[in-house]
């Protein structure tokens, strides 16, 4: 493990009078995969979007890359292409074809020339494993290969780090496998990824550590064996009981 | 009474007119001069309007409250004053600034329907789920690249009907420019009434001209918006 390549320092974010974050503090060296769990709510989502500056956060520092987000004269739009991110609910563009969605940005954003976009989109959807559906529109696609170009999307950019959140909730079960595949694959090779999810199989399978956040804190934060084997808090036990349990 | 040349209804009453097309045809040309300016004047305010309902609808689907609380003082300030009111500022409310009826003509319908189409471009934007604007700037789009490639594509689509609307009520009332002598369909028809008496006829002829025009916008428009092939895209992200 390198040097940190995102740092959060008693990070604290309120909505008005509610607290969704409170003094979280963590780094994600290079190379290393981070899942957060916890129960709905305990602000994992935020804290993800708190990363690459999509929310506000009003105290603490997060350095991506030693730049802090929250820094006003940060260009966000810069340090954005930097980090990946995956949404919940895909949020792929309807109005343009899979290959579109992956091409926009790197042209947009990293002022690729098209052709050079096109010819690695192609290729990252072929990775994804759905070449085949370069010009066909979102909504006419499964939820799995929506979350499987939604990637490709991200990747395009060619990333530093990946921020994923809950990329397997929205999905049919049968669904699951072929997205979490990728993203074992793309930990197989190294990509630094912080990933909300629920799976705790997939967790156990290729995260280094694991961050258990309840109420807007951290509660837990610890390598994955054992945070599975032997949880500290009792929050923690709580929450690892009722989704294990079956 | 019957008197020969007038027309006896089945319904008792008697029709004392006979159509007579011959004027008509005789001041095409002011007719033809008419429509050009109608569509000239319709087209230049449908441009303007456009541009103020885009910036302003923008502004009211901001995070900023002063932007929001501006966008809506505007809207609720220009919609609120009857449309020939907004006519008589330009024309004689700012007669010192000698602007030529027809731009007074221009401003006057395109700042009243620049508030609608601002409303419907704020509905447009607030009808695209927030989770597309995030995506966008998660790559590195800049919050306008976001707007411009992301959130107005899709905000057109759902609007087309709504903003075919606003513009065919543009057309039709650019005919309230007749009010301030800018010599469109409506101020030729009531000059060439004047003229022949062929009251009827020639609004009859500007009818069927307004008809036209306004069937031509609204298909245009409808074809531009494009095939909505991308709906059922939201249903299956939200199942």
């Amino acid at each position: 493990m390198s040097k940190p390549i995102i740092i959060l320092e008693d990070v604290s974010k309120s909505y008005g009078a509610v607290p969704v974050l409170r003094g979280c503090s963590t780094a994600v060296s290079r190379g290393e995969v981070v899942v957060v769990c916890g129960p709905s709510g305990s602000g994992k989502s935020t804290l993800l979007q708190c990363i690459n500056g999509l929310e506000p956060y009003q105290s603490g520092s997060i350095l991506v890359e030693g730049v802090e987000v929250g820094a006003k004269k940060t260009d966000l739009p810069r340090l954005r292409t930097r980090i990946g991110m995956v949404f919940q609910h895909f949020e792929l563009y309807p109005h343009m074809t899979a290959l579109e969605n992956v091409v926009l940005a790197q042209v947009h954003a990293l002022r690729r020339s098209r052709k050079e976009a096109e010819a690695r989109g192609r290729r990252l959807l072929d990775r994804v494993g759905l070449a085949s559906k370069a010009d066909t529109r979102p909504g006419k696609l499964s939820g799995g290969q929506q979350q499987r170009i939604a990637i490709a999307r991200a990747l395009a950019l060619d990333p530093q780090a990946m921020l994923l959140d809950e990329p397997t909730s929205a999905l049919d079960p049968e669904m699951i496998t072929e997205v979490l595949d990728v993203l074992i694959e793309l930990a197989d090779e190294g990509m630094t990824m912080m990933v909300v999810t629920h799976e705790m199989g997939f967790a156990r399978r290729v995260a280094d550590r694991v961050i258990f956040m309840d109420q807007g804190e951290i509660i837990e934060d610890s390598p994955t064996k054992t945070f599975f084997s032997a949880p500290v808090s009792q929050r923690a036990k709580l929450f690892l009981s009722k989704i294990l349990s079956h | 009474m019957w008197l020969p040349g007038q027309g006896r209804s089945r319904f008792g009453f008697t029709v004392n007119y006979q159509f007579d097309w011959e004027p008509i045809l005789e001041s095409r040309a002011l007719i033809l001069e008419g429509l050009a300016t109608t569509i000239l004047l319709s087209l230049c305010a449908l441009a303007l309007a456009s541009i103020i309902g885009v910036i302003v609808g923008t502004l009211a689907s901001s995070r900023h409250k002063g932007a929001r609380l501006g966008a809506a003082a505007i809207v609720e300030l220009t919609r609120n004053i009857p449309l020939l009111i907004h006519m008589y500022i330009w024309y004689v409310g700012l007669a010192f600034l000698r602007l030529p009826p027809f731009l007074c003509g221009v401003l006057g319908l395109s700042v009243y329907s620049g508030a609608y189409v601002a409303e419907i471009v704020r509905a447009g934007i607030a009808s695209v789920p927030d989770g597309q604007n995030k995506a966008a700037l998660a790559t590195g789009l800049t919050r306008l690249q976001a707007l411009l490639l992301v959130v107005y594509p899709q905000a057109l689509r759902i609007v087309a009907p709504s903003l075919g609307n606003v513009f065919s009520q543009l057309i039709k009332d650019s005919s309230l420019a007749s009010a301030i002598a800018v010599m469109e369909l409506t101020y030729q028809a009531s000059a060439i009434e004047g003229q022949t008496f062929r009251t009827f006829e020639i609004y009859i002829t500007i009818c069927a001209l307004y008809l036209l025009l306004v069937s031509a916008v609204t298909l245009a428009l409808r074809l531009l918006a494009g095939p909505r092939d991308d709906a059922p895209a939201q249903e299956l992200a939200s199942a």
